[in-house]
């Protein structure tokens, strides 16, 4: 994924425009000076579906003529099927997740016959997690073969939720059978795919001792920038407000154009974000404010002069043993780049 | 003893400074010209007509001294040391000034015991407060003042461009003008052209001891008229103002001098603009939205914190720069009567003047001003001296002035309350000129 991370262009931009700035008539030699600034420069809030990267969810799963009692074969006529229940099958979702409650969402099932007799009404579809029903529905029109089903309108899922792996069951299956020859090879499909779209997540649940880990690319340049400052000493402090039951190690890579490492950002290896404390529930009870020195200087702008990328990476976790933790949509992950640094103001031509 | 005094005056001199046109009221004394500054003292001696015009120009400032502007201006860098110099020297609250008051026409009578003026002068004068602070924070930056709530204001400019009609008159109520009590006054209905006024220009910066926020509160109001389409024919403003004073000749040697100037006020009702905004804003960085998705970040909505509110069609009421002046005068040196042509005659007079601002409007300041000055006349037919003086927008002042009266009827003066930049660039921070013309009969 390529995009442009404007945290650094703001500094650099920053830095350059201050530089740049001088009253320069003819005849008037513009003095030099050295001034400390100590200034926030950018703030990132991240939010949770920022740091987990929730922005869709799918799942889907075909069933096979196999599935209810039909092997593959030539056969004259089907005959007709009475209701039964298909096999139940278990979503795969991500391991990281333990629970999701979303606080709005649209989700669209899409049933593709492709097998070669038809789907009554009154089969039910059901998306379950042990005892807890996240969704449910039952056709109201036959599918004939090669027809797809659109469930009209979307499911709601605000104030659901739905629990890591749940099952897909299909019930009270039936089928009016075929009354022509029919030759069944295993390629016949029932697709019910799921899509949750527009979702904004209520809280996320995490399990315990569990992590998951987010790298990016960025373009990046700055060697375009003008920085006419002589000098500049100092350091950028990365202060994180964790309202978030997760910590967070975090490390970014400045890349040349071969995609070679020329520089990290953060002295010393990889740097830690604390997580919020807990309640008994696993939710978050307090804000964790912890802060980062990047030493900053001339020699370390000339050393990422050729940088053409970024590449950004955190891992985050959670505590081992700690029970379930849940991340509402109210917490969040506060970024906050401050300049603490001296600038050397010189003439252009000193 | 003459030497005594010029010891004395040099001494002063070096550690004085001005703007109030005071080389007129020393050289001028008791003409038109100069009752202008002291109502109380218009007395045509034995002439019963005079007619005069004048003109002043002043610039002054408090801090910025006439050596470093010619030193910048030669394209020589100022040092670290010498900015840090006039940084660190700068008082709390500084000011900038500038002005010129041209009369146009004077007219003075003497009716029996009695004098009567009247004058039209076309006056603009302007005026610029900063602080300290704010020339630190351009300085050294914003560090040194982490963890505090920092007063950055005033930052304001004030202007006003009028033109006075001005009746006067000044009589003896009791004694005469060797010993006795004179008072005067004068009346003035004044036409507005154009001015800036800043009423209020409130500035706090605090930042953070960690540097995570930066907040500002602001309130400041700017009203303007007569600025876009200015016309020197064009009023836009209307008001009254008074002089008044008195003096106490305490014998035919020693006179004191107490007036109030420019008490008063214009109000301006045409073509006015108001563009005012109060607020406060903590600023924690550029926010960055989607910050693994498309990063965006908006700074547009930072400046549109600071844009003012613009009204049109209010008035305001500019005070003029009402000012206190106290003068004492120590005179001797032949025969007082200012009517004898006495060849032999050789006037000295000694004056010591305050001079204390009762608002910070352009013309005045609130930062007292004290003056001396040594004015030699020789045969009422030249008079010559020097002056120094200290407070007011300058900080150290010398002047010199000069008047010719040639057949007692045509008196021509120039002199200057602020010749310092050419005497020590250093000390210099401003400068002015007077020329009076009069003709009297």
């Amino acid at each position: 994924m390529n995009k442009t991370i404007p945290i650094y262009l703001v500094l650099l931009t920053l830095l350059g425009g201050y530089g740049g700035c001088g009253f320069k008539p003819d005849k008037v030699e513009t003095p030099r000076w050295t001034t400390e600034i100590l200034a926030p420069l950018v703030k990132a809030p991240l939010s949770s579906e920022e740091v987990v990267q929730l922005k869709e969810v799918n799942f889907d799963k075909e069933f096979k003529m196999s599935d209810i009692g039909v092997p593959n074969g030539n056969y004259p006529m089907l005959p007709p099927i009475p209701p039964v229940s298909l096999p139940p099958y278990t979503l795969s979702t991500s391991a990281d997740i333990a629970s999701i409650t979303f606080a709005s969402g649209k989700m669209a099932m899409t049933i593709q016959n492709n097998l070669p007799i038809n789907l009554k009404a009154g089969a039910t579809i059901t998306i379950e997690a042990g005892t807890s029903v996240f969704f449910t529905h039952t056709l109201p029109n036959d599918i004939n073969p090669g027809t797809t089903y659109i469930m009209t309108p979307e499911y709601d899922v605000t104030g659901k939720t739905i629990y890591q792996n749940p099952t897909l069951k299909v019930t009270n299956f039936a089928s009016d059978g075929k009354n022509s020859p029919v030759t069944i090879n295993g390629t016949e499909k029932l697709s019910i795919s799921f899509t949750i779209k527009g979702l904004k997540v209520q809280n996320i649940g995490l399990a315990s001792n569990n992590n998951f880990e987010i790298a990016d690319t960025s373009d990046f340049s700055i060697a375009g920038a003008n920085v006419k400052t002589g000098e500049i000493s100092g350091k950028f402090v990365l202060f994180a407000d964790n309202q978030m039951p997760i910590q967070v190690k975090a490390q970014a890579y400045f890349l040349d154009s071969t995609k070679t490492v020329i520089d990290s950002l953060f002295v010393g290896g990889t740097q830690m974000i604390t997580a919020a404390t807990v309640d008994g529930s696993g939710f978050s009870n307090s804000t964790v404010t912890s802060s980062v020195n990047i030493p900053f200087s001339t020699e370390k702008f000339e050393k990422i002069k050729p940088a053409k990328y970024l590449k950004s990476y955190a891992k985050v976790s959670t505590g081992s043993g700690a029970p379930t933790v849940f991340i509402r949509n109210t917490d969040k992950l506060t970024l906050q780049l401050v300049a603490d640094i001296k600038v050397k103001i010189e003439n252009k031509e000193n | 003893m003459k030497k005594t005094y010029f010891i004395l005056l040099a001494f002063v001199a070096s550690y004085a400074q001005a703007q109030y046109n005071l080389s007129t009221t020393y050289c001028e004394h008791n003409d038109l010209n100069a009752s202008r500054y002291e109502p109380s003292e218009l007395h045509l001696g034995k002439k019963h007509v005079q007619i005069g015009s004048s003109f002043y120009f002043w610039i002054a400032n408090n801090a910025l001294d006439y050596g470093t502007i010619k030193k910048f201006r030669q394209g020589t860098a100022l040092t670290d040391q010498e900015i840090d110099n006039f940084v660190n020297n700068l008082e709390e609250k500084n000011q900038i000034g500038a002005g010129q008051d041209f009369q146009i026409a004077g007219i003075g009578l003497q009716l029996g015991k009695m004098d009567f003026s009247f004058s039209a002068v076309d006056k603009f004068a302007m005026e610029m407060n900063y602080s300290q602070n704010l020339m630190k924070l351009v300085w050294k930056g914003n560090k040194q003042f982490a963890g505090q709530r920092t007063q950055l204001g005033p930052l304001s400019f004030n202007a006003q461009y009028t033109r006075e009609y001005a009746l006067g008159t000044a009589f003896n109520i009791a004694g005469n003008l060797e010993k006795g009590i004179r008072v005067g006054a004068r009346g003035k209905y004044i036409q507005g052209m154009a001015s800036i006024y800043m009423p209020k220009s409130d500035l706090y910066l605090t930042t953070a001891s960690d540097g995570r926020s930066i907040e500002t509160e602001f309130d400041y109001k700017l009203q303007t008229t007569g600025i876009k389409n200015f016309n020197g024919m064009n009023f836009n403003g209307m008001g009254y103002g008074v002089d008044a004073g008195i003096s106490a000749h305490i014998s035919k040697h020693f006179e004191v001098n107490a007036s109030v100037l420019d008490f008063g006020a214009v109000t301006y009702n045409k073509d006015v603009k108001t563009y005012e905004k109060k607020g406060k804003y903590t600023y924690e960085g550029a926010v960055i939205s989607n910050f693994f998705g498309d990063p965006r970040y908006n700074a547009d909505s930072i400046t549109s914190l600071f844009k003012p509110t613009e009204t049109s069609g209010e008035s305001y009421t500019m005070n003029l720069g009402t000012k206190i002046l106290l003068q004492g005068e120590l005179k001797w040196g032949g025969n007082m009567d200012e009517e004898l042509e006495d060849e032999e005659y050789q006037g000295h007079s000694i004056f010591l003047t305050y001079i204390q601002g009762l608002n910070n409007m352009p013309g005045a300041t609130t930062k007292p001003y004290l003056s001396v000055a040594y004015n030699y006349d020789l045969r009422r037919m030249f008079d010559f001296g020097v002056s120094a003086s200290m407070g007011g927008y300058n900080k150290y002042a010398v002047g010199a002035f000069f008047a010719f009266n040639f057949a007692h009827i045509i008196k021509f003066g120039i002199g200057s309350d602020n010749l310092m930049p050419l005497v020590q660039p250093k000390l210099g921070t401003g400068a002015d000129v007077s020329v009076n013309l009069s003709l009297a009969f």
